[in-house]
């Protein structure tokens, strides 16, 4: 079995809510996984869990066979996850750079001491830090941006810095929360080539999204959540076929067409 | 970082003439001014890891300043232990005071945060004051004796003043190298985005206690110099109100720079003495200003500047640290 995250069982009550109810998902190595669902279905709540900010309130999280559900998220961002979230949370008063830097920090190690007296082994991985930093810039097109405030960046910049930011972590699985969020045509043919080009680095993603475009076009599989269950989860024909799958997004009694590129409405 | 030439040419001059000062000041006072002034800045480069790094607004400043002096004094007096031995250990006690603070109170937040720590703040000095088998209690420590280095004493503020500027620059370039690197980086982060932060892989209650600890062992350094300077300490000094006055301070010089809360501690060392003339409307004028400086200079003055600079495209005008 190749997966390297596995939620099993999972359920989360909020107070009287319950909030997920007995997910089980996926995610296999180098696959790109879809989460779909209408509003408050539960996606950002079930990544959330995966990455550690809540604690599931049953079932398991494993990642790479090890459980990781009751872990801190630093912790589990060592483990190997990486995470984007759906409204922005950058550190808008440091420099693009220094907010990519930021993400190596699990990965190095210089402490108070080090620092201080600034030895020889503190500057070259400090070096480092800023190389590879520039490295992950770059690769998104940020580069010339560097010593740029992040609060100074235009909207669709900000988005593409946090995934920059998490590849820093060097993650082996990367959470993105609805990417494309307030980006217009072009900007999502740009995000898309970008995760095309990160599951190219050997990096498997989970994605939440609500452009049907881009869901359709970049996922291998396809999972979907409605009131906190999954109710489909299979590739793109599957689910676009979906009877149930279909009523969660546009309500009852509207009779469908299914042809061999979509869906339309009667 | 790379160091700018002109800077750095700024730099050397002002520390030239900080080290003249003791041979071009003669009235006693201005000199223990300046002393006061080093202290104070002392205090506030210590909160300035709190405050204004990692965003943790802490109103117990004057307790490690005063858990240092005690410290620092009681092993002088009561024990024989010379300055240089005193000061360390009383850094490094008042470093596990902090340390033992922060620990319990990592979740608070914002105002919670605040006043635990000014909870703590009246603790210290309630114990100091009771604790009078020890501290000597209200009466305060006399004769805390000077430094000295074979013969050569520092017995006076002309003297002990290049003990301050040497303590202050050493303790500059400490704060300069922490900030540049990954563990000032992961503190500013925690200001910016706890959640964030947490998630690109920090281990934030250990940064945060990084933060107390670095700030109470600032505190514990100006501590120690400042009963050896004086002498003379007692317990009232450390009072909340000075950890409020030392917040004020970096608010002036500007909350996250290092030359700002330099700035911040000398300006109102000095202000009270320059304001002298005004008698009791000093304190209604002091009030007003704190209220303008919050409207209207949220930055401080490194803040005011910076952005001047920026505004005008001018990077180069904006002070390095």
């Amino acid at each position: 079995m190749d997966d390297i995250l596995r939620l099993q069982d999972i359920g989360k009550w909020f107070g009287g809510l319950e909030a997920l109810h007995a997910v089980e998902l996926t995610v296999g190595k180098g696959e790109i996984v879809a989460l779909i669902g209408p509003n408050g279905s539960g996606k950002t709540t079930l990544l959330n869990l995966i990455n550690g900010i809540y604690t599931p309130s049953s079932g398991r999280i494993f990642f790479n066979g090890t459980q990781i559900s009751g872990l801190t998220p630093h912790e589990i961002t060592r483990q190997g996850i990486g995470r984007t979230f759906q409204t922005i949370r950058l550190f808008p008063e440091m420099p693009v750079k220094d907010n990519v830097m930021v993400g190596r920090h699990c990965r190095t190690r210089a402490g108070i001491l080090s620092v201080v007296f600034r030895t020889g082994a503190m500057k070259s991985e400090e070096h480092g830090i800023e190389e590879r930093a520039l490295q992950e810039l770059k690769f998104l097109g940020l580069a010339d941006q560097a010593a740029n405030l992040a609060r100074n960046l235009p909207y669709g910049d900000q988005r593409l810095l946090e995934m920059a930011r998490a590849l820093a972590t060097n993650p082996t699985l990367l959470l993105l929360d609805e990417p494309a969020a307030g980006m217009n045509e072009a900007e999502t043919k740009v995000l898309m080539d970008f995760i095309g080009k990160i599951r190219d680095r050997g990096i498997s993603i989970l994605l939440v999204e609500h452009d049907m475009n881009l869901v359709m076009s970049i996922s291998d599989r396809i999972a979907v959540l409605n009131f906190g269950k999954k109710i489909a989860d299979g590739d793109k024909s599957a689910i676009q076929s979906n009877q149930e799958v279909i009523e969660a997004y546009l309500g009852k009694g509207i009779r469908y067409a299914h042809s061999g590129s979509g869906v339309g409405v009667l | 970082m790379r160091a700018n030439r002109t800077w750095l040419t700024i730099g050397g001059v002002i520390l030239l003439i900080l080290c003249l000062l003791p041979q071009m000041i003669t009235a006693r006072y201005a000199m223990h001014l300046f002393n006061l002034a080093g202290i104070f800045a002392i205090l506030t480069l210590g909160l300035n890891f709190l405050w204004g790094w990692t965003g943790l607004l802490s109103m117990a400043t004057a307790a490690f300043w005063g858990i240092g002096s005690y410290t620092s004094a009681l092993l002088a007096v009561e024990l024989g232990i010379s300055f240089w031995l005193a000061l360390p250990a009383a850094a490094l006690f008042t470093t596990l005071c902090g340390v033992i603070m922060g620990y319990p109170i990592l979740r608070l937040r914002g105002h919670y945060l605040a006043m635990a720590t000014l909870g703590f703040n009246i603790i210290v000095v309630l114990v100091i004051i009771n604790w009078d088998t020890f501290t000597h209690g209200g009466d305060g420590i006399t004769g805390i004796p000077s430094p000295a280095i074979g013969s050569f004493v520092f017995d006076t503020d002309n003297k002990f003043f290049y003990l301050i500027l040497a303590a202050l620059l050493l303790l500059i370039i400490a704060a300069v190298r922490i900030k540049h690197s990954r563990l000032g980086r992961a503190l500013q982060a925690i200001r910016e985005s706890e959640i964030a932060a947490e998630t690109m892989g920090i281990h934030t209650h250990y940064l945060k206690i990084l933060a107390f600890a670095l700030s109470a062992f600032y505190s514990g350094v100006a501590g120690s110099l400042y009963a050896h300077v004086t002498m003379y300490i007692s317990p009232d000094i450390f009072n909340f109100l000075e950890s409020a006055r030392i917040l004020v301070m970096l608010l002036i010089g500007g909350s996250g720079s290092i030359i700002g809360a330099v700035l911040g501690g000398f300006i109102l060392t000095f202000l009270p003495e320059a304001l002298r003339f005004m008698a009791s409307w000093y304190m209604a004028v002091f009030g007003a200003g704190i209220i303008v400086l919050i409207v209207y200079m949220p930055a401080g003055i490194t803040g005011l500047l910076t952005n001047m600079a920026r505004r005008r495209g001018r990077e180069d005008l904006v002070i390095p640290i």
